[in-house]
């Protein structure tokens, strides 16, 4: 009988430590703050190889973001930004073919007229256009640069107004290919 | 015939293995220990399943030859690890439970645990500093624990079954086994996905550089190697009861926090980018972060091993039988590399059939020595129920069966002309074979001296035979070493055709 209720103890600590690692960290993530304003001037990394300059008081969504996923989530003055990047042997076209496809598909999101050249101040080729869905408007960037493609999404509520718009095209030309020309 | 005086007036020669005094129940419906195992390996199948049911869905051919490759794989390592628990062998059914709770549970909790780490690093840090140290930090402590704790489950299932360091070692080494292939299976399919989503619709390619990186690059000093640590701590802290409490937690902490920082070590992004030196520079880095762990494990597992030997090697001096076991016998048995050397040694003499037989007759004998100390040792944490007639019986029924078997499988042996299994002398270490593990070493980081050492040792190998005599142990050392270190450039080399490294 003793040992029986060793063993249930036994199997009862491991059982809670178990569920203290599967459901306690998970918790602990979550409660932590998802965003972290962005210091100033500071280049973040979309991958280790790509950089880009966040508008000020622009807030980073350190769970989802990761240079090594090539991944960078940021948020300022109601819109959210996505920054994809990852090296994909396509030329400029067809990225930007896959990229319009991509928000095509999906609910709700509608390509809202023609998408036109656009450049960063770094000289890396893009296209640029725009699109909608019921409640936000968007703005969408596509570059290939060195074997490396970089999509940019940027929505929210009332993009045109107030200058949002052009603080997009402006965070989207600091985009840097690092190491390129 | 065992000399009855003799047995009964020995005390056990020493206690670093104490098996049980009779053989015990594997597993007892009764022992929450098995409910819990079987609860977790459910709801880890599930969750395994849910997390993975799309991608193998969406990749089924790859998804099995991955399985394949990787289940392939492991055969090796059970072997390695069967053969240096040959004398008293654990139960497979337990070794299956420790390898399924290393592939099934620690890996479906692992999974959302290391990915919760990685957040709270990123958010507590940065994103790119989660990217480089949140694996070292996470799965050191995350996925040693899961595992830590399916070794203690073990224990609980069967703790008479553990009766050395070595056993613990070995079913340690059975959870991180499981561990380290649904890993590494995990990591293959996530390579194929990664190819297709970047638009390389070759599957085969990217699978195999998995294989062969997981595999080979990283395949020795992985989870089998920690989780093997960690083993031996725990079988050391149940067996050796008349050491303090505290000495025997101490220990089996000690142990975990090795297992800790071996794989912190191999997980830290330092050195990883070959320090400018190319793929030279990558595997030097690999094998300065991973050789340091394996050596330590490797002479944990030998001083273990040693300490076994020694218990049945006086135990088999009590055995004063030539019917049962002679001393020739008895000194061959004992080592892995003698046993070996005897069925060879048959097998030069009466071929396969020899070879064959002296193996069974080994195999018996194995089994009446572990019965024989089971006779001698007066614990019995498995049949405490049992009355001491009850016990005494049984022990008696099984050491006589034991021993047919024995005398039968000896006079199968004497059938093909052999009276007696005889190993033949090992020679003498000699400086050239010293020399091929060095240049074997140095093929590490030069392969042209890998390719040196296993010509040297070959020379060395085949000169032996010829002589007929048996080679110097540090040729077939040496043969190793360098065919490991070249086999670690080809397949880097492999790796980097297919962008890899």
């Amino acid at each position: 009988m003793r040992g029986w209720r060793a063993n249930l103890i036994g199997s009862g600590v491991i059982l809670a430590l178990i569920t203290a690692i599967s459901t306690g960290l998970p918790m602990i993530a979550e409660r932590l703050p998802d965003h972290h304003a962005v210091t100033p001037g500071e280049r973040l990394h979309v991958t280790p190889d790509v950089t880009v300059l966040p508008p000020a008081g622009a807030a980073q969504d350190r769970a989802d973001s990761s240079p090594r996923r090539g991944a960078l989530f940021l948020e300022v003055r109601g819109i959210r930004y996505a920054l994809r990047g990852s090296e994909y042997s396509l030329d400029l076209r067809h990225a930007e073919e896959r990229l319009r496809q991509w928000i095509a598909d999906l609910q709700g999101y509608h390509l809202s007229g023609r998408t036109h050249r656009v450049a960063t101040r770094q000289g890396a080729e893009g296209r640029a256009g725009r699109f909608t869905s019921p409640e936000l408007e968007g703005y969408f960037a596509v570059f290939v640069h060195k074997g490396t493609v970089v999509e940019v999404i940027a929505q929210g509520a009332g993009l045109h107004l107030g200058g949002r718009l052009e603080l997009v095209r402006n965070t989207v030309l600091t985009i840097r290919f690092e190491g390129g020309s | 015939m065992i000399q009855r005086d003799a047995v009964d007036s020995a005390t056990p020669p020493m206690l670093p293995v104490r098996p049980s005094l009779v053989r015990p129940r594997v597993l007892d419906p009764k022992q929450p220990a098995l409910w819990l195992m079987v609860g977790m390996v459910a709801v880890g199948a599930w969750q395994l399943g849910a997390m993975s049911h799309e991608a193998i869905a969406a990749y089924p051919l790859p998804a099995l030859v991955a399985l394949l490759l990787f289940g392939v794989y492991a055969v090796p390592f059970v072997l390695v690890v069967r053969s240096l628990d040959y004398l008293e062998q654990e139960p497979t059914i337990l070794l299956a439970m420790a390898f399924v709770w290393g592939g099934v549970v620690a890996t479906s909790q692992a999974i959302p645990a290391n990915q919760a780490v990685r957040e709270i690093v990123a958010k507590l840090v940065t994103p790119a500093f989660a990217d480089a140290w949140a694996p070292a930090i996470s799965a050191p402590a995350v996925e040693e624990t899961l595992k830590t704790l399916g070794i203690i489950a073990i224990v609980l299932l069967a703790r008479a079954h553990i009766n050395s360091a070595l056993d613990g070692f070995v079913y340690g080494a059975m959870v991180g086994l499981g561990f380290q292939v649904v890993e590494n299976f995990v990591y293959a399919v996530n390579a194929v996905i990664a190819a297709d989503n970047s638009g390389d619709a070759d599957w085969f390619g990217p699978l195999f550089a998995t294989f062969l990186a997981r595999g080979f690059l990283a395949g020795l000093w992985s989870h089998t190697m920690f989780s093997a640590l960690t083993g031996a701590g725990i079988g050391y802290a149940v067996m050796r009861t008349e050491r303090s409490r505290s000495h025997r937690i101490g220990v089996a902490a000690l142990a975990f926090a090795g297992a800790w920082l071996f794989h912190f070590v191999w997980d830290t992004p330092l050195l990883m980018d070959g320090s400018g030196l190319g793929t030279g520079g990558v595997l030097a880095a690999l094998v300065l972060k991973g050789l340091p762990g394996l050596v330590v494990v490797l002479y944990l597992a030998s001083a273990a091993m040693r300490r076994e030997i020694a218990y049945y090697s006086d135990l088999l001096t009590l055995v004063n039988d030539s019917r049962l076991i002679t001393a020739d016998e008895a000194k061959a048995l004992v080592r892995g590399r003698t046993r070996l050397a005897a069925r060879r040694h048959a097998r030069s003499l009466g071929g396969l059939r020899a070879a064959v037989a002296v193996r069974r007759l080994q195999r018996t004998q194995a089994r009446f020595i572990v019965e024989l100390s089971r006779s001698l040792d007066g614990r019995d944490p498995a049949s405490r129920e049992a009355s001491p007639k009850e016990t005494a019986d049984r022990r008696t029924t099984v050491l006589v069966r034991r021993r047919h078997e024995v005398l039968d499988a000896r006079e199968r042996l004497r059938a093909l002309g052999f009276e007696h299994v005889n190993a033949p002398e090992p020679p003498q270490h000699s400086a050239l074979g010293l020399l091929s593990i060095v240049l074997g070493l140095v093929g590490v980081f030069v392969p042209v001296a890998a390719v040196a050492a296993i010509g040297l040792a070959g020379a060395g190998l085949l000169s032996a035979r010829r002589r007929r005599e048996v080679a110097d142990s540090w040729f077939t050392d040496g043969l190793i070493v360098g065919s490991v270190s070249l086999g670690l450039w080809l397949v880097s080399r492999a790796i980097s055709a297919w962008g890899g490294l």
